[in-house]
């Protein structure tokens, strides 16, 4: 069975490396990305299950990364 | 016979005539002797042939006492020396003042009171002499109603003047209630405002290390059942993070509560410029983004100053952290300080995001953050911080900034300063 794909986007290195940690260890498989452009990239190359986005980051908010 | 019929016929018409006489002559009398009004004759110098009662009563005198005398006795002292003028001159140029007119004169009593009367005179031919009456109409109780009525439509003015004081004061203190009640609006905005912007500093700087320590617990519980020392020693060494920067929140809040109380004094002394800020570039220099280079550079061939060294200290660690925080990777950091005649110049230069202009005005009130700071961390104290020690220093802060281009900040001290300043 294949592992479900979750991408974090938020771009707090501490909260964002421990919580794909913590989805590591459950067996997910992550992807993260520090800002909203990288989050977008990331989307459109691996098209994950679930997608955890913070809302206040540079570059491109929470908000932004929805519309696209 | 028809003579003589004549002659009795007249006789009887005379004598008619001289009953119709006696009767007009009596009546005439009765008239003037019960008149209100008091009736007085004089001769063509002034002297007084004849009173009626009234007369007498108006003045206060007797008949026998005033008969012979001249008019001037019935008149206060300022009128009395021109009236024989007022005669003379009448006599002579038939001017007339009073004669025919009457006007309002004032009488003097035989108790040296005075009182108001009206005056009318008016000239007899009688036989042949002149005589001049006078009718006199007692004025007081007229004078004294319009007295009364002067009296009370001063007092009614006096009271309403007092009124539209009071109204006046009333409107005016109420203009001024009006105006506090303003400024403490303004002040209760201002203050809401400032407790808005703590609610959103507060809220994601105390929840991003607090949410990190949470996240670390969790991850150290999970390694704990596989016995994974060296990942338990890592978010050991994150929790360690999360509340130093906790803390350092924390100090920055101790900070301002110390300066509100006025806890915070500068002490002066004097120590070397060069040295102090080379230390504190190396020490800057260890928590700096990849590649990111402070230079220091010192002008002027002094290099002994005298300030609060953990004052400045402070100061130039906040505004070079902040020259860190918000600029990027490879970028310089000029550092540069300066004594001169005046004073001591310290400045910090970066290429980092700048300040936008709107932002600039409310830069150094607390819990204060630029639009443009994003998720940078920040309590927005610093700069007020800043900003209250150079002041405890008698210095001024100053700064210029480009939306996108950089910023540079500029302290600036008096060197007397110290000098005035009681350690």
């Amino acid at each position: 069975m294949e592992k479900i794909c979750i991408l974090i986007i938020e771009d707090n290195d501490d909260i964002r490396e421990s919580t794909s940690e913590i989805l590591q260890l459950a067996s997910y498989e992550v992807f993260q990305a520090s800002n909203g452009k990288q989050g977008v990239d990331l989307a459109i190359k691996h098209i994950p299950d679930v997608i955890l986005c913070d809302i206040m980051m540079p570059e491109l908010d929470g908000y932004g990364v929805f519309i696209f | 016979m028809f003579q003589k019929q004549l002659q009795i016929h007249s006789k009887i018409h005379i004598f008619q005539d001289n009953a119709y006489v006696m009767e007009s002559a009596k009546l005439l009398y009765a008239i003037i002797e019960t008149a209100i009004d008091g009736i007085v004759t004089i001769d063509n110098r002034g002297k007084i042939e004849s009173l009626n009662p009234s007369a007498l009563k108006i003045f206060g005198y007797r008949e026998e006492e005033l008969i012979g005398k001249n008019i001037s006795v019935l008149m206060p002292e300022s009128d009395k020396s021109r009236h024989d003028g007022y005669l003379v001159n009448y006599q002579s140029t038939g001017e007339r003042k009073i004669i025919g007119k009457g006007r309002e004169v004032r009488g003097l009593r035989k108790n040296g009171t005075q009182f108001p009367f009206r005056l009318a005179v008016s000239e007899v031919q009688y036989q042949d002499r002149v005589i001049y009456t006078g009718f006199i109409h007692d004025l007081s109780k007229e004078k004294e109603a319009e007295e009364f009525l002067k009296k009370y439509t001063i007092e009614l003015e006096e009271l309403v003047e007092n009124r539209t004081k009071s109204l006046k004061k009333m409107l005016h203190e109420l203009e001024e209630a009006k105006e506090e009640a303003n400024v403490s609006l303004e002040k209760e905005k201002a203050l809401n405002r400032m407790k808005s912007r703590f609610v959103s500093m507060a809220s994601h700087e105390f929840r991003t290390p607090l949410s990190s320590m949470q996240l670390s617990a969790v991850l150290i519980e999970k390694y704990l059942q596989i016995s994974d020392n060296l990942q338990i020693l890592r978010h050991l060494r994150k929790i360690k993070t999360a509340i130093g920067s906790l803390n350092s929140i924390l100090n920055d809040f101790l900070s301002l509560e110390k300066l509100d109380t006025g806890i915070v004094k500068p002490h002066y002394d004097s120590f070397d410029i060069i040295k102090f800020s080379e230390e504190l570039t190396e020490e800057m220099q260890l928590i700096t983004k990849e590649d990111q280079i402070i230079i220091y550079q010192h002008t002027g061939s002094e290099s002994e100053i005298s300030l609060d060294q953990n004052l400045l200290l402070n100061c130039l660690m906040n505004l070079m952290s902040n020259s860190i925080k918000y600029s990027g990777e490879h970028t310089l950091i000029e550092f540069s300080t300066e004594i001169n005649e005046d004073g001591y110049v310290f400045s910090v230069k970066d290429n980092g995001i700048g300040i936008p202009e709107e932002d600039q005005s409310g830069l150094f009130q607390p819990f204060f953050r630029g639009h443009n700071t994003g998720s940078i961390p920040g309590t927005g104290l610093g700069l007020n911080i800043v900003q209250r020690y150079v002041n405890l220093m008698d210095g001024t802060i100053y700064f210029e900034s480009k939306s996108g281009k950089g910023t540079e900040f500029t302290l600036s001290f008096q060197k007397n300063s110290a000098n005035n300043t009681p350690i």
